[in-house]
């Protein structure tokens, strides 16, 4: 029943902390990504392309650590969790979607771009996740 | 679902944090499961039933 016979709060600490350098190494990259072809001139396209496939392992190095973060934790935990990714997934598509049609037909004129939409996906999911532990406190 | 966690625990003396250690789960679960927030999945329930040297149906309490 045990897949290992670590405590949950040993699990939880070392996936914690898998989480946390897989997340920056993906962000780090990913501004590389953005704003490092700026200052490399005519190698341009190659460095592009390279910072391209960094940011995409750093990034299932992250999906990778996510799930293992989540099996690590113990059942109310997860579906603190699962409900809190449910909500913020929910709440992007449907925000997402309405804010598109209310641009597609003139009702806004700002353009927003998806890093927005992520933001207010990551919002949604620790609003989302503390009201899930007071809940079950 | 009811159950006799809080008096069996009260017993041995136990904090929330000692059964949560013995049984491998957050203290946070423990709570919830005495509170009667959050019903434990099948594996958990064997594992208390088991410490508490009792049947799963002698400590949970299906109201259903």
């Amino acid at each position: 029943m045990q897949d290992s016979k670590q405590t949950i709060n040993t699990r939880a600490k070392r996936n914690s902390f898998g989480l946390a350098i897989w997340t920056f190494a993906w962000l780090v990259t990913l501004a590389l990504t953005t704003f490092g072809p700026g200052f490399l001139g005519d190698s341009l396209q190659v460095a592009g392309w390279i910072l391209i496939a960094a940011n995409l392992i750093a990034g299932i190095g992250w999906i990778v650590a996510h799930a293992r973060y989540l099996r690590g934790r113990d059942e109310l935990q997860r579906k603190i969790i699962l409900d809190a990714i449910a909500v913020a997934l929910g709440a992007g598509l449907v925000g997402g979607f309405a804010y598109a049609a209310a641009h597609s037909i003139g009702l806004v004129t700002l353009d927003i771009g998806i890093a927005s939409l992520c933001s207010l996906m990551a919002i949604v999911y620790l609003v989302a996740t503390v009201v899930g532990s007071v809940r079950y406190r | 679902m009811k159950n006799h966690m809080k008096a069996l625990r009260a017993e041995r003396d136990w904090t929330q944090a000692d059964l949560a250690e013995r049984v491998n789960v957050s203290r946070q679960t423990i709570n919830a499961i005495e509170k009667e927030k959050f019903d434990p999945s099948l594996p958990v329930a064997y594992r208390i039933a088991k410490l508490f040297d009792r049947t799963v149906e002698e400590i949970f309490i299906d109201e259903q």
